[in-house]
């Protein structure tokens, strides 16, 4: 298992388009997807979990995976999290 | 444990699970099953979730063309929610614990995300819980589409927890498993309140968040002596209340067969007691229930129940007449029609939605507004006060002489008309006004030249009086007999009627309240009205009181200027005179 911590920065935070473009591509991974806020941990794979770590713009996100890709899964669910889940705004 | 306080309706203690129905058209309710079924269970669930996931995908298709694709995300989200592999593990977990049927489960399992989200701190992300409401509703609707299950099939005692009920929702509560039930909001006042009274059921109303705070399964005691509400009581409290709703049944047994007693107090003073019904059926409860008149009938309902039809002359006198032959001798003050306020809707009576129905086109506005009405009821009214002089008329909402002349000059022209129609007819019934409009008592000396009785509607006159909707558990703190301008107020009609020799009751709810019957007999009223299920406790109030004995004279009430004050050196009063299983039956352990 492998982890990172991943800071959001677009402004609208972890809403409900932008979480569903993470579920959508935590969903492409065969590793299990674990985030944390606080002492809030939820499964990357539910849209409920991420909805309700509501988590807004500033807030700083633990990132676990844990399977045969999970390297590729970590950087992939990072790199959307810092390019503020291609959004325009 | 928890306990939630609330107002309560119907004296009684009531003990049950809880049954939360959120939305009216989703009864869902627990049922066991066994493992071959529990199976079937699931694969239904599975296939309600793929059924429902088919339509938001068609609802998000014809869509795009009319919404900006900006908006079509919201379904994506939509269905990531009900695919949500959290959703439906939880449910199966349920499942197999409880072995119990997948909407039971699944709603358990919702409302519990729904209230997590409710205790988010964004006010964006508290808002989703409305998007896992709306896709939850939808796989319920379809979990539930062959089932047809309605209040009226539950075999099982429950307590039912609403956000809020109308009149028509508790008619449907009429089974006896429905042990009593709850509300978020609501109060004594209400309409709702009063048709629960009628059944006899137990309710607190006005409990702000119980639908937050209770899940269905519970186990609830509903305490409506003292407004509490008790969620997973412990075993000895569960013991104490179980002692307690048997000595209560007891003791309204024991008032019942005392209702042959006339109602005459420790120091000899004669109270009438009547009854305001709603329903034919009810005259014969009344009666029973030692009521010595109908105070109100209100014939509200009679409209209703034909909605969108009208009732005809000749239903308006076969139900008069009816209840008249249930009551026999005894006086019956029928109410004309006082349509309008509150959540009474009739479709061809009330078409325009109007911003503030309470004061509004309702009572005799509406009549004067539609003379046709109006001139039926009142011939059906006066061919059955030909054959029963029992009968009186009673007119609603009075606000000045001048209308009152327009109601008795319209009145006087329908009994001219049967006078000249029917050889030998010659019923002059009593007539009289309600008194529930402050201008009306404000005048009620120039009124009482005019007719033969008032009647005091407390439940109106203290929301015009002091301003507080009678729904709005917001305000509802504010609803307070011994307010100084209440009492000043009350006392002024009391002395009009006397002054003018004419007879005077009151037919609020107020009158239902041991407390409350207190104060207005004190006042000076003698007859007094209420719902028939209180009949019995107030009788035997009456009969355990002496009046004599209260220490604050009528002139000393009327110039208190703090109703709290009153208030307590009241009850003090009452306590003092009572013996303590009495005081212990009609004010709990709280007020």
């Amino acid at each position: 298992m492998i982890e990172k911590k991943v800071e959001i920065i677009n402004q609208k935070g972890l809403h409900a388009r932008a979480a569903a473009k993470l579920i959508n591509l935590s969903h492409t991974f065969e590793s299990d997807i674990l985030i944390q806020k606080g002492d809030n941990e939820v499964n990357g794979k539910s849209i409920l979990g991420l909805l309700m770590l509501a988590a807004q713009m500033g807030t700083v996100l633990t990132i676990r995976t844990d399977g045969p890709d999970e390297g590729h899964a970590l950087n992939s669910i990072c790199e959307l999290i810092t390019n503020k889940f291609e959004e325009n705004k | 444990m928890k306990l939630l306080k609330g107002e309560g309706i119907s004296n009684g203690i009531s003990i049950g699970r809880a049954l939360l129905i959120l939305d009216e058209d989703l009864v869902i309710i627990e049922e066991k099953l066994s493992k071959k079924k529990l199976e079937k269970s699931i694969t239904k669930f599975k296939a309600a979730v793929r059924e429902a996931k088919k339509e938001i995908r068609e609802i998000k298709k014809g869509l795009k063309s009319k919404v900006a694709e900006e908006h079509a995300f919201i379904f994506d989200t939509h269905i990531l929610l009900i695919e949500d592999k959290t959703l439906h593990a939880e449910t199966f977990i349920y499942m197999k614990e409880h072995e119990c049927n997948a909407e039971w489960a699944f709603n358990q399992v919702l409302i519990r995300f729904l209230r997590e989200f409710d205790s988010l701190d964004d006010p964006y992300f508290m808002e989703r819980a409305k998007d896992l409401e709306d896709v939850g509703k939808r796989v319920l609707r379809l979990l539930l589409k062959e089932k047809e299950m309605s209040i009226g099939q539950i075999n099982e005692d429950v307590i039912i927890i609403g956000h809020e009920f109308g009149p028509s929702n508790i008619t449907t509560f009429d089974n006896p498993h429905i042990k009593g039930f709850a509300t978020d909001i609501g109060g004594q006042t209400t309409h709702t309140a009063i048709i629960a009274k009628a059944l006899k059921l137990p309710a607190i109303l006005g409990l702000h968040n119980i639908t937050k705070q209770v899940m269905s399964g519970d186990m609830i005691i509903l305490d409506s002596v003292n407004g509490d509400v008790i969620v997973n009581p412990d075993k000895k409290t569960l013991k104490t209340y179980r002692k307690k709703e048997i000595t209560y049944r007891d003791e309204e047994k024991h008032f019942l067969a005392e209702t042959k007693e006339p109602s005459i107090s420790r120091d000899g003073c004669k109270i009438t007691l009547q009854a305001n019904i709603e329903l034919p059926s009810e005259a014969q409860a009344a009666v029973d229930n030692g009521a010595e008149g109908i105070g109100l009938y209100r014939t509200e309902f009679l409209f209703l129940n034909m909605d969108p039809e009208l009732p005809t002359e000749e239903d308006h006198y076969q139900i008069y007449h009816q209840i008249a032959t249930a009551v026999g001798n005894r006086v019956i003050t029928i109410r004309t029609l006082d349509l309008g306020g509150e959540k009474y809707f009739h479709r061809t009576l009330i078409r325009k939605k109007e911003n503030n129905p309470v004061l509004g086109l309702r009572g005799v506005r509406l009549c004067l507004n539609r003379k046709d009405i109006f001139r039926t009821q009142l011939r059906g009214l006066l061919r059955a006060a030909q054959e029963f002089p029992s009968i009186r008329i009673m007119f609603p909402l009075i606000t000045s002489l001048n209308e009152l002349k327009k109601v008795l000059d319209f009145y006087n022209m329908t009994r001219d008309e049967l006078m000249a129609e029917i050889p030998g007819f010659d019923a002059k019934p009593e007539i009289g006004i309600m008194i529930e409009v402050p201008s009306a008592a404000m005048v009620a000396d120039y009124l009482a030249k005019k007719v033969d009785f008032f009647s005091i509607g407390t439940n109106d006159l203290m929301q015009y009086l002091l301003a507080i909707d009678r729904g709005n558990d917001d305000v509802t703190y504010l609803y307070d007999p011994f307010h100084p301008g209440f009492i000043r107020i009350m006392a002024r009609v009391i002395e009009a009627a006397a002054e003018h020799s004419i007879d005077i009751s009151c037919c609020g709810e107020m009158a239902s309240s041991p407390l409350y019957a207190c104060l207005l007999i004190h006042l000076g009223l003698t007859t007094l009205s209420m719902n028939p299920a209180s009949l019995p406790n107030i009788n035997h109030f009456i009969r355990a009181i002496n009046f004599a004995k209260l220490k604050d004279s009528v002139p000393s009430i009327i110039n208190k200027p703090n109703a709290s004050e009153l208030r307590k050196s009241y009850i003090k009063s009452i306590k003092g005179i009572l013996s303590k299983n009495d005081y212990d039956h009609f004010f709990g352990n709280g007020i």
